[in-house]
């Protein structure tokens, strides 16, 4: 399949994007506003995928390779619509309210990745940077443009206002002290 | 990276849901980037698109052309009396009968020129062969039309016939034609047209005549016109022969077919339920559906006919299911022999529920029909014809409730569905000639060739459609 990618034949770059692009899917729909343009950045990203093929080294996985560069694909997406910086406000995160109708209690994995999507789009890109894809808060601020402490200080408050919509999902219950998080299991 | 990935119970919890979602993506994401990496070569929907817009243009074409040609010969139908025609502008229709009246409709356009009105035209007309006596005595309140009412002799007093309208010159060429033959005669008791040129001013058919010598572009205009005074004066011998053509091998169909649709199943994968246990585990049934179009026949033989056209497609099946608790439903899926599933929520089920539901399964499709139409027996006036026909097809709407991989459950996911497609089809009927048209009923069979769904679902449905065809056909000119 790789060689036929980087011979640029058409069912091997098929087969691939068939793997590989229900979880990318899911990566850009996290980043993005909505599916059309999570559809958008997955397009982009498979374009630089298979047009960079021959700089994968086989080093690592694959799919690691890949979801890197749809990360990367996302991320200039926000840039270059400025979508990212014009929600970085952290007065108007503040002032979001959870619509207890969007609560759904069915699939978790859905429900928390709507719940991240529920967040302001500043908050929400260094969320997903930081604790999902596991990026440093050097290299987000790098990847951003922003100061290191502006990643470390949105994340804070990111991660405050997932706990509490997570709550309110009944996805987690409320810490006690000195006590993690406790996942509800459904 | 370079930090140690520091993880507590809340980003443990956000990596490991987050790792498991998984969406599918829309056909289109797929061919966007085939585009993009293979620019040279050409996604079939680009052509399929290209002959669809290509058929459109055709059809409206070839149709208004029809339009057109109709217009004349409406109005000579529906004058009272056959043959006698009253056109707008300035086309005056003396009929060489005494004491005729002619009652008809007539395009008369307004006197600004932009649009037509069609406007009741009522005109006595008293005209002795020999004499030429001739007596207008209602006028046209629309465009003012008024006719003096002054007595003529014998053509060359017709000058005397004044004509107030504003209206320019216009030759009209009323074609009397009929579907049973391919050419028509004019003779003197049919109509004569007369045209004005200057609507505020006296005109006369000689004046007329001295302006439009007979040339290339209107001599039928002229040899019209020399009907007139061959109506009036001239002996009926000298009356000229107009010939109007038609191409007979070609010809229009307009069709509605009712139908009743339902679906087949089959299987991509052995391992998956087959069609008859699966309608053991759901409750579907048929419904009504509807099939409308046009087509072009054109005759490549006596009896076979080749068939291009545009049509639109309805069809749909009703799911009887159970308003469930919402669940997690989860659909096996393959992409080039790598099993994954898909979980989503579904509301529907097949088991108990708190209400009964019915799902509608659709969908509304436009297709261009290509294929060929033969006549098994018959004579002129009845015939018995088959045809069948393929028709690539795009799906405009569709609404698709699929059962889930236990069969207990049903989802909506449109990103598994097809946009295009291809269907078949085949039936008979039988075909009546009447005066003008030729009238067309008989069963017919339409059939999905390829699934609805993507090859990632492992179920395959195809429409089916049982329907009864009403057509009417009209020779092309």
């Amino acid at each position: 399949m790789l060689h036929g990618c980087l011979n640029n034949i058409a069912s091997a770059q098929e087969a691939l994007y068939n793997r590989f692009s229900p979880r990318m899917l899911g990566v850009c729909y996290r980043f993005a506003r909505n599916r059309e343009d999570a559809e958008d950045m997955l397009q982009e990203g498979f374009i630089k995928v298979f047009s960079q093929m021959h700089q994968f080294r086989n080093q690592g996985a694959l799919e690691g390779w890949i979801r890197r560069i749809v990360v990367h694909t996302c991320i200039n997406v926000l840039k270059k619509n400025k979508k990212f910086a014009d929600s970085v406000d952290l007065i108007h995160a503040n002032s979001i309210h959870l619509n207890e109708n969007n609560i759904h209690s069915i699939l978790q994995a859905k429900q928390v990745v709507e719940s991240i999507r529920l967040l302001p789009m500043g908050y929400r890109t260094v969320l997903n940077l930081y604790a999902i894809e596991g990026f440093s808060h050097k290299e987000i601020a790098a990847i951003l443009d922003i100061e290191e402490s502006t990643s470390r200080s949105q994340y804070t408050r990111a991660k405050a206002m997932l706990e509490d919509i997570l709550i309110k999902k009944n996805i987690i219950q409320k810490p006690r002290m000195r006590m993690g998080l406790t996942a509800l299991t459904k | 990276m370079e930090r140690e990935f520091y993880t507590n119970d809340l980003e443990s919890l956000l990596k490991e849901n987050a790792d498991q979602f998984k969406m599918i993506p829309s056909k289109k994401v797929w061919h966007g980037i085939y585009n993009d990496l293979h620019p040279g070569r050409r996604w079939p929907s680009a052509l399929m698109s290209l002959a669809f817009i290509f058929s459109l243009v055709i059809i409206g074409h070839l149709n208004t052309q029809q339009s057109k040609h109709s217009n004349s010969t409406n109005l000579q139908n529906n004058s009272q009396l056959k043959g006698t025609a009253l056109q707008s502008d300035a086309n005056i229709g003396y009929n060489t009968n005494s004491e005729n009246k002619i009652s008809q409709r007539s395009v008369i356009p307004q006197t600004d020129k932009t649009e037509e009105k069609l406007t009741d035209v009522a005109v006595k007309n008293t005209i002795p062969f020999a004499n030429s006596e001739l007596t207008n005595t209602e006028k046209n309140y629309e465009t003012g039309v008024i006719n003096t009412g002054e007595k003529t002799k014998n053509g060359e007093e017709t000058k005397n016939l004044a004509i107030r309208n504003n209206i320019t010159d216009l030759e009209y060429i009323n074609r009397f034609t009929s579907p049973e033959f391919s050419e028509t005669v004019i003779s003197p008791v049919d109509f004569i047209n007369v045209n004005i040129n200057d609507a505020t001013s006296e005109a006369t058919n000689d004046d007329f005549l001295k302006h439009n010598e007979p040339n290339e572009n209107n001599a039928t205009s002229f040899q019209v016109n020399k009907v007139f005074n061959a109506g009036i004066g001239m002996e009926p011998a000298h009356v000229p022969v107009l010939k109007v053509h038609r191409n007979p091998n070609v010809s229009w169909t307009y069709y509605l077919s009712p139908s009743v649709s339902y679906r087949t199943y089959s299987n991509q994968d052995a391992n998956i339920t087959t069609n008859q246990i699966l309608d053991k585990d759901v409750t579907q049934h048929p419904s009504a559906g509807l099939e409308a179009g046009t087509i072009m026949k054109y005759s490549l033989t006596k009896k076979l006919k080749f068939l291009w056209g545009f049509q639109a497609n309805y069809s749909a099946y009703s799911v009887q299911a159970n308003n469930i608790h919402p669940v997690m439903a989860t659909l096996l899926l393959n992409n080039g022999g790598l099993p994954y599933t898909v979980s989503s929520i579904s509301f529907y089920g097949n088991g108990p529920g708190s209400a009964p539901v019915n799902l509608h399964n659709y969908s509304l499709q436009l297709s261009l029909p290509v294929g060929l139409e033969y006549k098994i027996a018959g004579n002129n006036g009845v015939q018995l014809n088959a045809s069948a026909s393929l028709q690539p097809l795009f799906v405009v709407a569709n609404g698709a409730y699929i059962l889930s991989g236990d069969k207990k459950n049903y989802i909506t996911q449109s990103s598994l569905l097809h946009r295009w497609n291809m269907s078949s089809n085949f039936g008979t009927f039988i075909s009546f000639k009447s005066t003008k048209f030729n009238w067309q009923i008989g069963p017919q069979v339409h059939y999905q060739l390829f699934s609805s769904y993507s090859s990632a679902y492992p179920l395959r449905e195809h429409f089916i459609d049982y329907g009864i065809r009403f057509g009417i056909s009209k020779i092309a000119r």
